[in-house]
């Protein structure tokens, strides 16, 4: 059991590094729109698929 | 029909015709082309399209499988030339990280295709670029170059089918805001990993960790909490300091309370060697609490934007006559001045107080007075910002500033008095006074008993247990999830509610007042009555065409009266000032004339052939489409439903019979500040109305509902404001009042009878560390399932 020694700070360590990294996107804005970024990423979806369809259309 | 319709314009599969931009079935077909479409809005919407190479549009929307409000709401084109003046640009273009930003508020912002569409104006105007959408507050950003045509990008996104308000931003006020929320965010997130962690150690000792690691866990999860202690529950400590300053009772005060003497007692327990730490129930109820609490206000927040409200009222332009060209400018409302000559356009707001130029003109001043009549006004007279001109284009010269003008002072007054609101106190509040008292003494009395039966060490352990497994987390969170919950719905509902205290209120009141012009009532003119009907009717023609020439309100509620008439040629066409319109066709003189016989509940209009009275017309402000059933409603529900107006007596009675409203009930003839009076008479009290002649009043009401009618003054006075189908939306806002009311009670009950098992197996020494820890989450938990069980359904 001797390995918590050094499993347990480790573990430490990673809880940390986690809050630190969301204290940083937090800082840096990344959840102050929560709505738009979601539907954008549809939005571009879709776009890109129409656009696909529509070069290989063209390339054939 | 179905032959003239062109092979592109959708048929529906039942055969009627669609337009090609909404796919609403058409009424009146306006052909374009190869294309129909239902009104000249979608005809321009498509024109624009199809202009920026932007077809794509339809494809996304079929896709997102969009198929409500489709049609653009394009009332009167918009002149945006004011927008290309230095002066304008100085004020409202922001630059940063040296590029210059403009800031919209777009209203008509509904659906995913509207973000796509929005945000591919670069594609359109090479002058921008690029355009970013924020659908929560839909507020659109767009970066553009330094010589960028405004009113051409204004006149785009018109042409797109939205309206574009500019807003100025204040960037301190708002960065000062955005740090606010990052750092509750960052409570939560560093409450949610600490209490994450804490768990995997308690959850080891609770298994029965070897003595070695249970005293090591024990330390790791005291340095863990540390940061929630001294981070995360800032709020709570701030808000108890502020509660004992004003010596009032609220949940943060056991809440606190609960915070400090756990940790004291675990810290002490740690030294001592007992594996009773309660880190992990600290630290999870904080977190839960924080959240609870970040949903309510994230739900207060969508859909109320205060910062595209307040730039809402100074956003129209307006045309001041310029000395140096000798023409009218197109300028910002704000950079108006006293001394202007302005001219305000048919069917516009008059923007600030002045005196009329021209000769004279028709007026709506129900926003101030609550008057739904018309009022004529001459040259030299005075009126007032806020009311708008239904006659033809009038001038008018500027003697005070839109602050100094008697809605401006309205504003500022709604403002300034915010705080002075009677509150009802809320249940958690009233519970937690009681649950204070209770635990206190139960604990005082039960350290007493064990100092005598078992000594000083059982006694401070068992008593500290009460007050610890007694923790307040249920209780805490009993309204605000109930209400974060009944706020979701109303939000789907288009109810939007700024204040989240004013929902558990409203089932609580029993008076409710309401202003009638434009609340209860349409607050336009339509004819209601007509004596001869079908005598009248030969005539519709003649009659529709003597109208058709005035801007008169009656006049064209008259016409409106005449449907499918056709316009025919007149002669001798004369308007008389204050009597009414006259003309000849083959040698008879036709006239429509106010009537002699004055009837005060309704407007009489005389139609005559020659010098003989051939019929009437009775005209008056209709009663709402669901103004009955409201009443009707609140009368089962056992409301006392009163009116105030500053419609005369006879207005007022006419609705109130209709309505089956008590004449007690009544009040009428009111002044803004008099309504105010009436309501602070009462000591708790529902104000539903609109405009700002009821502003005064809504600020002293209890809780102030606003329906239509202006949404920036009606949202800045009152508490919640109903966005669509209002009076409809009101019975299920009331519905939902209750409902929420009896969650939060049914949470209080859960929550009580936790503690209730939690205290006396303490008392009796069952509870285990094990046990303390399970009941705490189980009682959280069975508080979010019943108000998720309990508020659902939508109002239909």
């Amino acid at each position: 059991m001797n390995i918590l020694y050094i499993l347990v700070p480790l573990a430490l360590l990673l809880g940390i590094f986690f809050v630190a990294a969301f204290i940083w996107a937090t800082k840096k804005g990344q959840f102050d729109d929560l709505d738009t970024p979601a539907a954008r990423i549809v939005l571009d979806d879709e776009i890109c698929i129409s656009r696909n369809k529509k070069e290989r259309k063209e390339g054939k | 029909m179905i032959k003239a319709a062109p092979q592109n314009s959708n048929l529906s599969p039942r055969g009627s015709l669609n337009c090609v931009h909404c796919n609403d079935v058409i009424k009146f077909p306006v052909y374009d082309g190869e294309k129909v479409f239902c009104c000249n809005g979608c005809q321009t919407v498509h024109h624009a399209l199809e202009a920026g190479g932007l077809l794509e549009y339809y494809k996304v929307r079929d896709r997102l499988g969009i198929s409500e409000n489709l049609t653009p709401q394009l009332k009167s084109k918009e002149d945006f030339s004011f927008m290309n003046t230095p002066q304008f640009k100085e004020e409202f273009i922001t630059s940063s990280n040296s590029k210059l930003h403009l800031k919209l508020y777009v209203e008509g912002i509904h659906c995913l295709a509207c973000i796509w569409l929005l945000e591919k104006l670069p594609s359109i105007n090479t002058e921008i670029y690029s355009a970013r959408i924020n659908f929560s507050n839909s507020i659109l950003d767009v970066t553009i170059t330094e010589d960028c045509d405004l009113t051409k990008l204004a006149e785009q996104i018109s042409d797109l089918g939205y309206k574009p308000h500019v807003i100025k931003s204040d960037s301190e006020a708002l960065k000062l805001q955005q740090t606010e929320e990052h750092t509750k965010l960052i409570r939560i997130g560093v409450a949610g990993a600490c209490s994450a962690n804490i768990m995997l150690y308690s959850i080891a000792i609770y298994a029965g960790a070897g003595e070695q690691f249970s005293s090591l866990f024990g330390w790791v999860s005291f340095f863990l909490c540390l940061p929630v202690l001294f981070y995360s529950a800032i709020p709570f400590y701030q808000n108890t300091i502020s509660a004992i300053k004003t010596r009032t009772l609220n949940i943060d005060i056991p809440i606190s309370f609960a915070i400090i003497i756990g940790s004291l007692f675990g810290f002490y327990n740690l030294f001592s060697g007992s594996k009773h730490y309660y880190f992990d129930s600290l630290a999870v109820l904080v977190f839960l609490l924080l959240t609870s609490r970040l949903l309510v206000q994230k739900s207060i927040q969508k859909g109320l934007n205060s910062d595209g409200l307040a730039s809402l009222f100074e956003q129209s332009s307006i045309k001041r006559w310029n000395e140096q060209t000798l023409q009218y400018d197109s300028i910002h409302t704000k950079f108006i001045q006293v001394g202007d000559k302005l001219l305000v356009e048919s069917k516009k707001t008059i923007p600030s107080d002045g005196v009329i130029l021209s000769e004279q003109a028709y007026l709506n001043n129900s926003l101030i007075t609550g008057e739904s009549r018309p009022v004529k006004a001459k040259k030299d007279d005075t009126i007032f910002a806020g009311a708008v001109n239904l006659g033809e284009d009038l001038e008018l010269k500027v003697n005070k500033l839109f602050i100094d003008s008697t809605l401006g002072k309205i504003i500022s007054e709604v403002e300034n008095n915010s705080s002075s609101k009677q509150r009802i106190q809320s249940i958690t509040d009233k519970i937690s006074r009681y649950f204070i008292g209770v635990v206190f003494s139960v604990s005082i009395l039960s350290f007493i008993y064990f100092l005598y039966a078992f000594g000083l060490d059982v006694a401070i352990e068992r008593t500290l247990a009460i007050i610890i497994v007694s923790c307040p987390c249920a209780l805490g969170l009993a309204a605000p999830l109930a209400i974060a919950r009944a706020m979701n719905k109303a939000r789907q509902n288009g109810i939007i509610i700024k204040n989240d205290s004013s929902l558990e209120d409203i089932a609580r009141i029993n008076n409710i007042f309401f202003d009638k012009t434009g609340t209860l009532t349409d607050g336009n003119f339509s004819v209601v009555k007509v004596s001869e009907k079908d005598k009248l009717n030969e005539y519709r023609d003649i009659i529709y065409s003597l109208e058709s020439s005035s801007n008169h309100p009656i006049a064209r509620a008259i016409q409106d009266w005449c449907t499918q008439a056709n316009n025919i040629e007149l002669k001798e066409h004369k308007e008389i000032p204050a009597l009414g319109v006259t003309a000849k066709k083959d040698e008879v003189t036709y006239s429509l004339y106010k009537s002699k016989n004055l009837n005060e509940s309704f407007t009489a209009v005389d139609f005559l052939k020659e010098k003989e009275v051939i019929g009437t017309f009775f005209l008056t402000d209709q009663l709402k489409k669901n103004s009955k059933e409201l009443i009707s409603f609140l009368k089962e529900t056992n409301f006392n439903t009163h009116i105030v107006s500053g419609d005369n007596d006879n207005a007022v009675g006419e609705v109130a019979q209709e309505l089956n409203i008590d004449k007690s009930n009544l009040c009428a003839n009111q002044t803004p500040e008099s309504k105010a009076q009436l309501i602070s008479s009462y000591k708790q009290s529902i104000m539903v109305g609109d405009g700002a002649n009821d502003a005064i009043a809504m600020k002293k009401s209890t809780v102030s509902i606003a329906v239509s009618g202006a949404m920036d003054i009606g949202l800045r006075a009152s508490d919640i404001y109903l966005t669509k189908a209002p009076l409809k939306n009101m019975i299920y806002l009331i519905k939902l009042s209750k409902l929420t009311n009896t969650s939060i009670k049914l949470n209080l009950v859960i929550s009580l009878i936790y503690n209730l098992i939690g205290v006396t197996l303490s008392l009796y020494g069952y509870i285990t560390p094990l046990g303390a820890a399970v009941l705490m989450p189980l009682s959280s938990l069975s508080v979010v399932v019943a108000t998720l069980l309990k508020i659902k359904g939508n109002s239909q």
